[in-house]
């Protein structure tokens, strides 16, 4: 009995070294995982590339043309900034990575507001300034965009076949309505008849950035485009330079503001204009704004 | 003290070797244990499967939101990792074989990403050997994946 009493008194003499033990094997793990990473912490990144695919995705709220399957980011198409068009551009279901609201802007006036994934949005809203796991971070961002309101399609020249573009009047050179005139000559207003167009007569483009682009794709579809000496084409009023088809008689002139414009100052000064132009980008209304970000990413 | 408890000198000793014998198999336990602890810490690839997961989906984020065709080749080291990469539906997957896993234990690390309806997808299961390297390509209305030779 004495003896029972002599071990189990020298293993109580063994519990604060096993505490020691236990101390400092705690200390070496703790060491040890502090100093290993194994968390990537993508969040900036996240939300540069939700941006930037807001921004560039050709079936997003950009203007697209599906004639020349390209897209004009920076230009916002107003028919296009939906919220449902949006989710369906950008999916992923039950989506906890990430959450944006959007704002159009003209002026400092919003224009109209939609949400990218708004049912995340708005749990992780309040918890924005709440630091650590649990909480979420919020990102602000704001670019400059062009608002299209309406629209001309650079490929078709037609109005009516964007959908939600309103339909604006267009003239000819004669200053009929080039609907009428379609109608008169029994013409609809697709590829084939703008080759025609093209062929037969002298169109004269404005010169924009993207130009040789679009003359890349007008020939890639089978259209003669002929690139003229720069000087030949200058516009006297406002010094762009253009580039011509080949030569002919027919005169097509696509509606908007700028066209009737120059039509009506040349008519005033008692001359024809010798050419139209197209504004390319397909702009009927183009006005300034700001598209603005308010991005919300949960911290993990 | 054990004598003092009422132990005779053998008793005394034996149990004290006893516990020695207690206290060094102890050790060698905290030793072992703390060995194969930071080794596994040293050699797991979990960090790499994040970094690979999460870099793929990122990247196929981009591609979808690509204003024209794309033609991508993912530049990341997958092959000297032996990693297989799933792309399935909104998801990317790198795990390993389980005979190549770190401690028999090859855990799947995936990440989302963020795919356009009107886009169709043809993704697959690839592991990259020497000389090979990931595909991605945005063509018209595809995105798809492959295994393209370097």
């Amino acid at each position: 009995m004495k003896g029972k009493k002599a071990i189990f008194a020298e293993m109580f003499s063994w519990i604060p070294n096993l505490l020691l033990l236990a101390a400092v094997l705690f200390v070496i793990l703790t060491l040890v995982n502090l100093y290993v990473v194994t968390n990537v912490d993508t969040k900036d990144t996240e939300v540069a590339v939700l941006v930037n695919r807001i921004l560039y995705s050709p079936n997003g709220i950009v203007y697209s043309d599906k004639e020349l399957e390209r897209a004009y980011p920076g230009i916002v198409d107003l028919a296009r900034f939906d919220e449902t068009l949006l989710n369906n551009a950008i999916d992923l279901p039950g989506n906890r990575i990430i959450a944006a609201k959007l704002t159009l802007l003209d002026s400092n006036k919003e224009v109209k507001s939609i949400y990218f994934n708004k049912q995340w949005y708005e749990n992780w809203a309040p918890k924005k300034y709440m630091g650590g796991p649990g909480g979420a971070t919020k990102f602000k961002k704001s670019v400059y965009v062009l608002i299209m309101e309406q629209c001309v399609d650079p490929a078709t020249l037609s109005t009516n076949k964007i959908e939600g573009c309103e339909a604006i009047k267009e003239i000819n050179r004669d200053g009929l309505d080039i609907k009428e005139a379609e109608k008169a000559e029994g013409k609809e207003m697709d590829w084939a008849y703008l080759k025609n167009a093209l062929n037969n007569g002298k169109i004269i483009f404005t010169l924009k950035p993207d130009l040789t682009l679009y003359i890349l794709n007008l020939r890639a579809k089978g259209i003669d485009v002929e690139i003229p000496q720069e000087q030949e084409f200058i516009d006297p009023e406002d010094k762009a330079p253009a580039i011509k088809t080949t030569s002919g008689a027919h005169y097509y002139i696509p509606a908007c503001s700028y066209i009737k414009t120059k039509l009506k100052g040349a008519e005033e000064s008692g001359q024809k204009p010798a050419a139209c132009y197209i504004p390319l980008g397909g702009t009927g209304n183009l006005k300034k704004g700001t598209l603005s970000f308010e991005i919300i990413v949960p911290n993990t | 003290m054990l004598k003092k408890r009422g132990l005779n000198k053998r008793a005394e000793v034996e149990t004290k070797i006893y516990f020695y014998i207690a206290e060094i198999v102890l050790v060698g336990f905290v030793l072992v244990f703390l060995y194969v602890y930071v080794s596994g810490i040293a050699n797991s690839t979990l960090l790499e499967k994040n970094y690979f997961s999460r870099d793929i989906a990122l990247l196929m984020n981009t591609i979808h939101a690509a204003p024209g065709n794309v033609d991508y080749l993912y530049e990341g080291n997958l092959t000297g990792y032996n990693f297989i990469v799933n792309l399935e539906k909104n998801k990317v997957s790198v795990y390993e074989k389980e005979e190549d896993a770190n401690l028999g234990n090859p855990i799947k690390v995936s990440y989302p990403f963020m795919e356009d309806k009107a886009m169709q997808v043809e993704y697959e299961e690839v592991q990259l050997v020497e000389g090979e390297k990931l595909g991605l390509t945005k063509e018209a209305d595809t995105v798809k994946t492959e295994v393209e030779a370097r």
